[in-house]
C-alpha cells in the first residue's frame, strides 16, 4: 500500500518535472526563436511585407570609415568637442581613442570589467565618463586617459549623460533609480525611483532638465535643483515596449525617444505633447542623436540599419545599411559633417551626412512643402 | 583596493543554482571520499531528493539565464552570442538534459544510457567553474567567493573520488 502510494507520487511529480522543464524549454527556444526571426528579417530572407518603407525607395549612405573593433560589439560612441578624437566602449570593457580623420587607433585602457554600455564626453572636452555592467561609473580625463574619480552605481549601468555645464553626472540602471551625482566632488546628489530599469538618460542642453527612458516604455522627465528637492515635470507615455534611447534636440523644445516598439517619437518638452511618431525600422530603435543643427535625428536599430530623418517632415533622408548587425549607439560630430555608428558587428563606420542634413533644410515645411513619393512613413499626431 | 558588491537577484539565482548543483554531486562523491558518513543524515537525504534537487538546480539557471538576457539584451542570432556565453548555454543544455529525464520513466525508457546520459553532470563541474570564474572576474559579489570555493571543493573531491576509485580497482 505504501510503495504504491509513492510510486504514485513518484509519477506525479515525474509529470510535474517534465511539465516545468517543458515550459522552461519553450522559453528558451522562444528568446533563440525571436533572434533568429530578427536576423532573417533584417537580412531580407523573410518577407519584407512588414517594411514600412522599401530598401530601393531610401538614399543609401555609404560608410566613409570603417573602424574596426577586433570581434568585440561596441555599445557606446562619442566625439569630442573639437571633433577629432572618437571613444568608444564595448563589451570587454575597453575603451577606446580614435582618430576621427585616419581612423587609426590612438589608445587603448581596460576601463572596466565589464561591458561599457554607455559613455559621454563633457562640452569642454576635459571628462570623459563611462558607465558599466560591473556597477561603476568612471570619470577620466580625455586628454591623458586618466582615471578621476571611480562611483559605485549599485547594479549595471546603463545609461550615462552629462548636464550642458559639466557639472552633474545622470546614470540610470538596472537598480531602478536615476542617480545625479556631482562630477566635482563625486557626491551623490539625487537618488530619483524609476518604475524599473533605466535604459537612456538625457540632460537638456540649456537648463537642468533630466529625462530618462524605461524598460516600461515610460519618460520621464526632471527639473533638478541645487536647493531643492526634484520635481517631476513630464510623464510621457505612449511607447509601447522598452524606451532604449532619449535625446534633447540642441534647442531643448524637442525629445526624441526610440523604443523596443519599433519607433521613435518626438515630444514637445514643456507640454508634455506628443508631436510626431517616425516608423521606419523592424526591431527595436537602440539609439537616437539630434545633428548640431537639430534639423536631422539619426537613429540605430537592432535591424542593422542607422535611419536618417528630416525632424520637420518626418521623413527618412536616408540610410546607412553597411552594419551586419544591431547599431547600438548613433552620434553626430560637432560640426554635423559625420555620423559615426557603433554596432554588435564589431565596427563602427563613419559616414559622410552633410549632403542630407543640407537636403533636411531644402525639405523642411517652409522651403518645400510637397513631400516626395518616397517620403510617406511619418505619422503625424 | 578590491570592492565587493551586493549581489543582484540574478546573481542570487546563478549561486542557488550552483548550491542545488553542488548538493546534487554531494552524496556520490562523499559516500567514496568520507564512507564513514555514508549512513548520516545529511547524505542520506541528499541522495533520496537528488532528482528533484537537480530540478531545483535547472530552474534557478533558467530564471538566472532568462533574467540576464533580459537585462543585457543578448542577441542570440549573433554567433559571438554563443562563444562568449558558451559555458552558461553548455551548461544550460545540460541541466535542461537531466532535468528532463529526471524521472522513473526515462530511468526505465533509457535503461543503460541513462546512467551514461546522467554522467554529463560531472562536466557541468568545470564548465561552472569557468562560468563563474569568466563571468564575475574583477567585479565580485558577496556570493562569488563562496560560490568558487563551493564548486572548486566539489572539483577537488570529485578527483579525489577518482583517484581512491581507481586505486581500489587496483
Amino acid at each position: 500500500m505504501k510503495s504504491q502510494r509513492s510510486k504514485k507520487r513518484a509519477i506525479s511529480l515525474g509529470a510535474l518535472m517534465n511539465f516545468i522543464v517543458a515550459i522552461a524549454v519553450f522559453g528558451v527556444g522562444r528568446v533563440v526563436w525571436q533572434g533568429v526571426g530578427l536576423r532573417l528579417s533584417a537580412t531580407g530572407l523573410e518577407s519584407s511585407h512588414n517594411l514600412p518603407l522599401s530598401a530601393e525607395a531610401v538614399p543609401s549612405i555609404p560608410a566613409s570609415h570603417t573602424l574596426d573593433n577586433q570581434g568585440t560589439w561596441i555599445y557606446t560612441v562619442a566625439l569630442s568637442p573639437e571633433g577629432s578624437i572618437l571613444v568608444s566602449g564595448g563589451y570587454d570593457g575597453q575603451i577606446k581613442w580614435w582618430d576621427r580623420k585616419t581612423g587609426s587607433l590612438l589608445r587603448t585602457i581596460q576601463g572596466h570589467a565589464d561591458a561599457i554600455e554607455s559613455l559621454a564626453i563633457s562640452a569642454n572636452g576635459q571628462i570623459l565618463v563611462t558607465g558599466s555592467w560591473d556597477n561603476r561609473i568612471k570619470v577620466w580625463d580625455l586628454k591623458t586617459g586618466n582615471l578621476r574619480r571611480t562611483l559605485r552605481h549599485g547594479d549595471d549601468v546603463k545609461a550615462i549623460a552629462l548636464s550642458a555645464n559639466g557639472k552633474l553626472v545622470a546614470s540610470g540602471g538596472t537598480n531602478n533609480k536615476l542617480q545625479i551625482w556631482s562630477l566635482e566632488t563625486g557626491q551623490l546628489l539625487h537618488r530619483l525611483p524609476a518604475d524599473t530599469w533605466i535604459q537612456s538618460v538625457a540632460f537638456h542642453p540649456g537648463s537642468q532638465t533630466v529625462a530618462y527612458g524605461s524598460q516600461s516604455g515610460q519618460i520621464q522627465v526632471w527639473q533638478l535643483s541645487q536647493s531643492e528637492k526634484p520635481r517631476l515635470l513630464q510623464t510621457l507615455v505612449g511607447h509601447q515596449g522598452m524606451v532604449g534611447a532619449v535625446a534633447f534636440s540642441p534647442d531643448g523644445q524637442t525629445l526624441a525617444s526610440g523604443s523596443a516598439d519599433k519607433t521613435i517619437k518626438l515630444w514637445n518638452v514643456d507640454q508634455g505633447q506628443l508631436l510626431k511618431g517616425l516608423a521606419g525600422h523592424i526591431a527595436p530603435i537602440r539609439s537616437v542623436a539630434f545633428s548640431p543643427d537639430g534639423q536631422t535625428l539619426a537613429t540605430g536599430s537592432q535591424d542593422t540599419n542607422v535611419n536618417l530623418w528630416n525632424v520637420q517632415t518626418g521623413y527618412i533622408l536616408g540610410r546607412l545599411n553597411e552594419h551586419r548587425q544591431a547599431v547600438w549607439t548613433v552620434a553626430f560630430s560637432p560640426d554635423g559633417q559625420e555620423l559615426a555608428s557603433g554596432s554588435s558587428d564589431a565596427t563602427i563606420k563613419l559616414a559622410a551626412v552633410h549632403d542630407l542634413a543640407r537636403e533636411a533644410i531644402a525639405n523642411s515645411p517652409l522651403a518645400h512643402t510637397v513631400p516626395s513619393e518616397r517620403e510617406s512613413d511619418s505619422q503625424d499626431l | 583596493m578590491i570592492v565587493i558588491d551586493s549581489p543582484p537577484l540574478e546573481n542570487c539565482l546563478g549561486f542557488l543554482a550552483l548550491s542545488s548543483y553542488v548538493m546534487t554531486l554531494a552524496p556520490s562523491i562523499s559516500r567514496i571520499v568520507f564512507p564513514k558518513y555514508k549512513k548520516a543524515f545529511l547524505p542520506k537525504i541528499l541522495l533520496k531528493n537528488r532528482r528533484l534537487i537537480g530540478v531545483f538546480a535547472f530552474l534557478f539557471a533558467f530564471f538566472h539565464g532568462w533574467l540576464l538576457i533580459n537585462k543585457r539584451h543578448i542577441d542570440f542570432s549573433d554567433f559571438r552570442t554563443s562563444w562568449i556565453y558558451c559555458q552558461g548555454i553548455a551548461t544550460m543544455i545540460i541541466f535542461t538534459v537531466l532535468a528532463a529525464t529526471s524521472n522513473d520513466w526515462s530511468v526505465k525508457a533509457l535503461k543503460k544510457n541513462w546512467k551514461q546520459l546522467h554522467r554529463l553532470t560531472y562536466l557541468a563541474m568545470f564548465l561552472l567553474t569557468w562560468h563563474v570564474w569568466d563571468k564575475m572576474s574583477g567585479h565580485w559579489t558577496y556570493v562569488t567567493p563562496i560560490s568558487m570555493v563551493a564548486i572548486l571543493s566539489t572539483t577537488a573531491l570529485y578527483f579525489l573520488r577518482l583517484w581512491y576509485e581507481h586505486r581500489a580497482e587496483n
